[in-house]
């Protein structure tokens, strides 16, 4: 089947459109005209892609019509139904081609959908949330740039044109973090974001550049139906070992698959993007940018592009299974890594921000163990949830009058009811608590990881999983519990610090409180719903039946119901002694809804017979399904036998039901432990306990707060060599060298010869005439100076030999006794027979040798008019006679 | 017997005594007197090349070198009136405008 053509460049083209349009005018339109573009511009946007994905609705072709009658390939990347746009050939040199051209396929079109949906939303809460700036046309330009280049990021069928996309992102993102860029460290985080992303960008380029090399294209495509081939075939040794004794073959320490170094330059690209260890240093400090820039770039979709881009070439990382443990292993260590921070911050947003570097790292955990399905199931729910929690922290921020403290917050529940239960629902969604989307793609990405051990292929060939690659994707497992239990912990902390307990702010501040606007609050009221429902794409099988599923429910409706119980025990059971204050009347309203909410879910799932959407039926994994013809759900990490180093894919992973219920169970347990634990102990705030136990924990939690010191292990280690490298440049190499040998040098020494040459130009004509003469005198001499050169040339053993041409021109002029008389003594006697004579000054003398070896000939030119003569000798070879 | 090389010895001498004056001198009427012995040594050797090769090459290209050398006397004296007027010397070694 063929892809069918659709104007997908109008999706990245209308907000770039808008972006033209405010940065040109913006400062001379109304406010109310600018967010009119700006929000405009990205619901068409949204508009166009719906249309693409979902327009059978209206009677058209669309990707969704499409996909239902594409038949079921194997091959992920290029066999996916697609709508394709090329606008133009933007690139022709040589062999390279490339062409603006746009691909909207299952992948692009979580993606689509999720930027222009959560894009629009923050559009629309920075109505209120920027309402009191004054480069409110500037801020939205920079927004609508952004999401034209997210777009185009997404939707771009070559790797080049991806690039265009993803670097317009971090441009936006350096833009919109030095928003503000009177105070010095916002636009120095600007900064760091941007130098820390071009380290990443290098691994990018080095990737293109060397799949260009291997492969000769970088068209998605392209690059998936000729890839295998050229990118495992070749391989690249280094240091040579010698010859090996049995095998006669070469050794090399080191043999490299252009593959390999592919996929981990392209990684290094998504470290640098999606703020992995070691190169996550600049996304905390992005937060220094306006919150909903936090929550749209810096949580939902721009750092999200690394995961994206893995995903969208999963066609080569599942080539190289060591690469994508490595990437599993980087995103499961940074997902606990983070998360340990996020417990000492007292910052509202840095919280957030380790959290979501924490979560990307779970988004790499999955792409690396071949979940590709569940890392983009869990950057959809991820950009809801933590889209919500960025623009609730924005709200308080914009409440508390750009307070970010929490230890100045607490109780804030009374004052901002709805920012509040959107901001607990949010937390429930990211600690993973059952049946909210982040449960269901937490478990997705567990199960992904335990796929090695506990999974069979349905139909595929089983890869031989050697132990070492078992254990890998095993401590992946076990990292990604802890970390989830983590999540939990300072999700819940946070939500306490902030909504519950005693108020700590200044009641300057309260009586001042800025109460979120319409346009702040409907936004949050809508992400925190769709993190609540998004889970039923991604139900796991064993809730779409089996009798085992009702017991499950049960206890897991009373567990979530107890949880959320819990939490309103502890916030609002009224300690009079400590004069805290009395639980709002209301709460009961929003409880219910969310548990049934929550119960509906369960029974969707449950059944899944149920009619959801026109007619349709839930189907387990459903996002999986949807995906499986870009990236495939789970795969077996291993070498299939016979072609090393291939992974091999299972279409569709079959884990027994048991051990799928235990997995779903251990994670629903650390989310309970978690956020239980964290209620416990922070529902009143900072307590004296806590303080001892940081007291106790000394070092170790200075440490942590302290984000383990990484900041200052780059400075140590780079930065400052760095800078102490471009001193030596500056002042050795620029102002030594260059300045003042090669400029100022090369100036004195044209300087000195110049002064030599003027003490020639005495002024005196008489020297002048002097030095004429004198030339005139050597000119002579050279001209008339008898000389002779010689010409050989060796025939067996006969040499001819004569005067060469300038003695002719020189001497053959005179006639009879004063004419020049050449001769050669071919024999060394000194002396010239009268057969050793040269008829005429240009003729031939040939002389004979009997016996091989060195001869020496000697030449004598002799000139009567001038009285002289000349000699000239040279040695030749007489080679043996061949017989 | 007096042949063609004593002619060319002659104008080479001629040559060199006026280069000499040239370039020892400092009068500048000695040194225009000097070039003109120069130029007179050149006619000399010219005419016995032309006597030498048998034909009148070497004596046409004489004339012409007469006539230059009137020219230049009298530009030559027109110029050394001017610079005396001008710096009230003779003195060659005096004229160093175009020194460094």
């Amino acid at each position: 089947m063929k892809p069918i053509q659709f104007p997908l460049f109008l999706i990245p083209l209308l907000p770039l459109l808008g972006a033209a349009i405010l940065m040109i005018f913006g400062s001379r339109m109304r406010r109310q005209s600018v967010h009119l573009v700006a929000v405009g511009a990205v619901i068409a946007a949204f508009v166009v892609g719906f249309v693409a994905i979902f327009g059978h609705w209206f009677g058209d072709v669309s990707l969704w019509s499409l996909r239902a009658g594409w038949p079921v390939g194997t091959g992920h990347g290029y066999g996916a139904p697609r709508l394709v746009d090329t606008a133009y050939t933007w690139i022709a040199s040589g062999g390279l081609e490339i062409k603006a051209g746009f691909l909207l396929d299952p992948l692009a079109a979580v993606m689509v959908l999720v930027v222009t949906i959560v894009g629009s939303l923050i559009h629309i809460y920075s109505c209120g949330y920027m309402a009191g700036d004054r480069d409110y046309a500037r801020y939205f330009g920079y927004l609508n740039l952004f999401t034209g280049a997210m777009l185009l990021l997404v939707l771009a069928d070559n790797l080049v044109l991806m690039f265009v996309g993803w670097e317009g992102v971090g441009l936006c993102s350096y833009l919109l973090i030095g928003f503000w860029y009177e105070k010095d460290a916002n636009a120095s985080a600007g900064k760091k974001a941007f130098i820390v992303n071009r380290i990443g960008d290098f691994g990018f380029i080095l990737g293109m550049l060397l799949l260009w090399a291997t492969v000769g294209t970088l068209d998605y495509t392209e690059l998936a139906a000729g890839a295998p081939e050229a990118l495992l075939d070749k391989r690249w040794h280094f240091f040579y070992q010698g010859v090996d004794m049995l095998s006669g073959q070469k050794v090399y320490l080191l043999t490299l698959q252009p593959v390999q170094l592919i996929a981990v330059s392209l990684f290094i690209g998504a470290m640098g993007k999606s703020a992995q260890i070691p190169l996550y240093i600049w996304l905390p400090d992005a937060m220094a940018g306006p919150t909903p820039v936090s929550a749209l770039i810096h949580a939902a979709t721009m750092v999200t592009a690394g995961v994206y881009m893995v995903a969208r070439l999963n066609f080569i990382y599942i080539l190289t299974p060591g690469v994508m443990l490595f990437v599993a292993l980087v995103g499961a260590g940074t997902a606990l890594y983070a998360a340990t921070i996020a417990f000492t911050q007292n910052d509202i947003k840095k919280v957030l921000a380790y959290s979501t570097v924490s979560q990307l790292g779970f988004m790499f955990a999955a792409v690396g163990v071949g979940a590709f399905g569940a890392g983009i199931f869990h950057l959809a729910t991820h950009a809801f949830f933590k889209a919500c929690l960025f623009m609730c922290a924005g709200a308080v921020i914009h409440a508390l009058h750009e307070e970010q403290d929490v230890r100045e917050m607490g109780g804030l529940r009374r004052w901002l009811p709805v920012t509040h239960w959107t901001f607990l629902v949010s937390c429930i969604v990211i600690a993973g608590l059952p049946f909210f989307s982040g449960f269901f793609s937490k478990d997705m990405i567990i199960l992904g990881s335990m796929v090695n051990q506990l999974g069979k292929a349905n139909g595929a060939v089983m890869a031989v999983t050697p132990g070492w690659m078992k254990g890998i994707t095993f401590a992946v497992y076990g990292l990604l519990t802890v970390a989830s239990v983590c999540t939990a912990f300072y999700m819940f902390r946070l939500y306490a610090l902030t909504f519950l307990g005693k108020n700590r702010t200044n009641p300057e501040v309260i009586a001042k409180l800025h109460t979120p606007s319409n346009s702040m609050r409907w936004p949050l009221i809508v992400l925190a719903g769709g993190a609540t429902v998004l889970g039923v794409l991604g139900l796991p099988p064993v809730m779409t039946g089996g009798n085992g599923a009702y017991v499950f429910f049960g206890g897991t409706i009373l567990a979530a119901g107890f949880l959320i119980w819990m939490a309103f025990f502890f916030a609002n059971k009224v300690d009079p002694a400590h004069g805290e204050d009395t639980p709002p009347s209301t709460m009961w309203i929003v409880q219910v809804p969310v548990t049934i909410i929550a119960a509906v879910l369960v029974f969707l799932g449950a059944w899944a017979k149920w009619p959801l959407l026109l007619g349709k039926t839930i189907p387990a994994d459903y996002i999986n399904t949807w995906l499986a013809q870009s990236v495939p759900a789970y795969t077996f990490v291993g070498i299939k036998t016979g072609f090393a180093h291939q992974i091999t894919v299972a279409p569709y992973v079959q884990v027994s039901h048991s051990w799928e219920w235990i997995l779903m169970g251990i994670a629903t347990l650390g989310a309970i432990v978690g956020v239980g634990s964290a209620l416990v102990v922070y529902r009143r705030g900072p307590s004296q306990a806590i303080g001892s136990l940081v007291a106790s924990m000394g070092w170790l939690y200075r440490l942590v707060y302290d984000k383990y010191r990484i900041d200052e292990l780059y400075d140590f280690v780079i930065i400052r060599p760095l800078t102490w490298f471009a001193w030596f440049l500056r002042m050795g190499i620029d102002e030594f060298l260059v300045d003042k040998v090669l400029v100022t040098g090369v100036s004195y020494v044209v300087y000195g010869m110049g002064w030599i040459g003027t003490q020639f130009q005495t002024g005196r004509s008489r020297q002048y005439i002097a030095a004429l003469l004198v030339g005139l005198g050597v000119m002579i001499f050279m001209v008339a100076r008898p000389t002779s050169t010689m010409t050989l040339r060796v025939k067996g053993n006969v040499v001819h030999v004569r005067a060469g041409r300038a003695t002719d021109k020189v001497v053959g002029v005179a006639k009879g006794a004063n004419r020049t008389k050449v001769g050669v003594d071919c024999n060394g006697n000194g002396k010239i027979e009268p057969n050793e004579r040269a008829a005429t000054p240009t003729s031939w003398v040939n002389c004979r040798f009997d016996k091989p070896g060195k001869k020496k000939i000697r030449m004598i030119v002799e000139d009567k008019r001038f009285g002289t003569r000349s000699e000239t000798t040279r040695v030749v070879t007489i080679k043996k006679e061949r017989r | 017997m007096i042949s063609s090389v004593h002619f060319l010895l002659l104008s080479a001498l001629m040559f060199m005594i006026g280069a000499a004056g040239v370039l020892l001198r400092r009068n500048i009427l000695v040194v225009l007197m000097s070039i003109e012995l120069m130029l007179n040594g050149a006619n000399l050797a010219l005419i016995t090349f032309s006597r030498i090769q048998a034909n009148t090459h070497g004596q046409t290209l004489a004339f012409l070198v007469v006539a230059i050398a009137a020219a230049e006397a009298a530009v030559g004296l027109a110029i050394v009136v001017a610079i005396f007027r001008g710096r009230r010397t003779t003195n060659v070694d005096d004229l160093d405008l175009m020194k460094n």
